[in-house]
C-alpha cells in the first residue's frame, strides 16, 4: 500500500549532519519512520545511542497545498488538523509540544495508525481515476491537479 | 479559539471578509487590512492603524527598534536573522485580539522560532517552507540534484510566493541548498 523508496536514502543522507536535540518529522509519513529509524539503527548506531534524536511523522500534510509548476509560488487550499505520532511512541507527546507553535497537531497512537490513516491513500485515487482523459491526454506530461 | 490557521493559538479569520462583513465588523476589517499589507509589503505607519491601536511590546520587539536605531525597526524587520514582519504582525494580533495572551506569551513565542531543514521542493516542500518563513522561523531548503528544476526558480526570484486561504506573502528565502552528493 505504501512506497517507501526514498526513506533509507534520505536516512543516510541526513545521519552525518544529525545533531543532538533535533526532532525529525515526515510529512507525511505513510510509517516511513519506521524505515527512518531502522537505517539509523543498523548503519549509524551511534547516533541514535548517543545523541537525543526524536523522530515522528504525520498522516499528511497541515494542508492541501499546489505548486505553481517552474514558478516560485505555491498555494495553500486548505487547513488541516493532523494526528502525529513518535517512533517509539513514548516521544510523541514531546514532539508535539515542541512543535505547537508550528503545526495544529493531536497525539496518534503509534506510527502505524498515524501511517494507514493518510487521507491521500483513497483521495488521489479518487482524483486520479476521475482524470484519466486528462492525463492520458497529456501522454503522461501532467498528472492529476498539474495543470502546465 | 483559532489565531493561526497553522497552529490555532489565538483568534484570526480564516478567510477575508467581504466588504459588507467588514462594516458590519470592525475588528475583522483590521485584520484583513493587515494581510493585505503582508501581500503588497507597504509598512504600518503608526500604531492606530493597528488591530487595537497596539504594537507588540515584547523584549525582542525593544532589540529590534535599537538595533536599527529608527524607532520603527521591529516593524520593518526582514530576513531570517530576526523576527519577521508577518511575526510581528502575528504577535501583534495575538495581543490585540485575544484578551488571554499577555506580551509575556508574545515574548515565548519569539523565544520558540526554529531553524528547520526542509528536504523536497515539491508541492509540499515549497508550502512548508514559505509558511515556516512568514511566520519568522529559519529554514534551509534541500532538494536532490535530479531535482534542480524545482529550486531554480527560488532561486532565480529569491524567495516563494504563498497565496491561499492561509498566510499569504513573500516569503523571502537565503539558504537553498541542492547538492547532497554526486549521484
Amino acid at each position: 500500500m505504501h512506497r517507501l523508496e526514498r526513506h533509507h536514502l534520505i536516512a543516510e543522507l541526513c545521519a552525518p549532519h544529525l545533531q543532538d536535540g533535533q526532532i525529525i518529522v515526515l510529512l507525511a509519513g505513510n510509517v516511513g519512520s519506521l524505515e527512518f529509524a531502522k537505517t539509523l539503527k543498523v548503519k549509524h548506531p551511534e547516533i541514535l545511542r548517543k545523541k537525543d534524536i526524536k523522530i515522528a511523522e504525520t498522516e499528511g500534510m497541515p494542508y492541501g497545498c499546489r505548486r505553481a509548476i517552474g514558478e516560485a509560488m505555491t498555494e495553500i487550499l486548505f487547513v488541516g488538523q493532523r494526528h502525529l505520532a513518535a517512533f517509539p511512541a513514548k516521544h510523541t507527546k514531546k514532539v508535539i509540544e515542541d512543535l505547537k507553535e508550528v503545526f495544529l497537531l493531536h497525539p496518534g497512537r503509534n506510527v502505524i495508525e498515524v501511517g494507514l490513516s493518510n487521507p491521500n491513500i483513497t483521495g488521489h485515487v479518487a482524483g486520479s481515476i476521475l482524470n484519466t482523459g486528462y492525463i492520458e491526454a497529456s501522454e503522461g506530461s501532467s498528472s492529476y491537479g498539474n495543470k502546465e | 479559539m483559532v489565531y493561526s490557521p497553522r497552529t490555532g493559538i489565538a483568534r484570526y479569520p480564516l478567510q477575508v471578509p467581504s466588504a459588507e462583513e467588514c462594516r458590519k465588523s470592525p475588528r475583522r476589517w483590521q485584520a484583513d487590512l493587515d494581510r493585505q499589507r503582508r501581500v503588497s509589503q507597504i509598512p504600518a505607519t503608526d500604531d492606530g492603524d493597528w488591530p487595537g491601536g497596539r504594537r507588540c511590546s515584547s523584549p525582542l520587539c525593544q532589540d529590534e527598534i535599537d538595533a536599527t536605531g529608527n524607532g520603527d525597526g521591529c516593524l520593518e524587520a526582514t530576513g531570517n536573522s530576526g523576527p519577521t514582519r508577518s511575526h510581528i504582525i502575528r504577535d501583534s494580533l495575538k495581543i490585540a485580539l485575544n484578551p488571554i495572551f499577555s506580551e509575556s506569551q508574545c515574548y515565548l513565542s519569539r523565544a520558540n522560532l526554529m531553524k528547520t531543514a526542509v528536504i523536497g521542493a515539491g508541492h509540499s516542500g515549497y508550502t512548508i517552507a514559505a509558511s515556516l518563513v512568514l511566520s519568522g522561523h529559519e529554514i534551509i531548503l534541500y532538494d536532490m540534484p535530479r531535482f534542480k528544476q524545482n529550486l531554480d526558480p527560488i532561486i532565480k526570484r529569491g524567495g516563494i510566493e504563498l497565496s491561499g486561504v492561509a498566510e499569504k506573502g513573500f516569503a523571502k528565502i537565503d539558504r537553498v541548498q541542492r547538492i547532497w552528493r554526486k549521484q
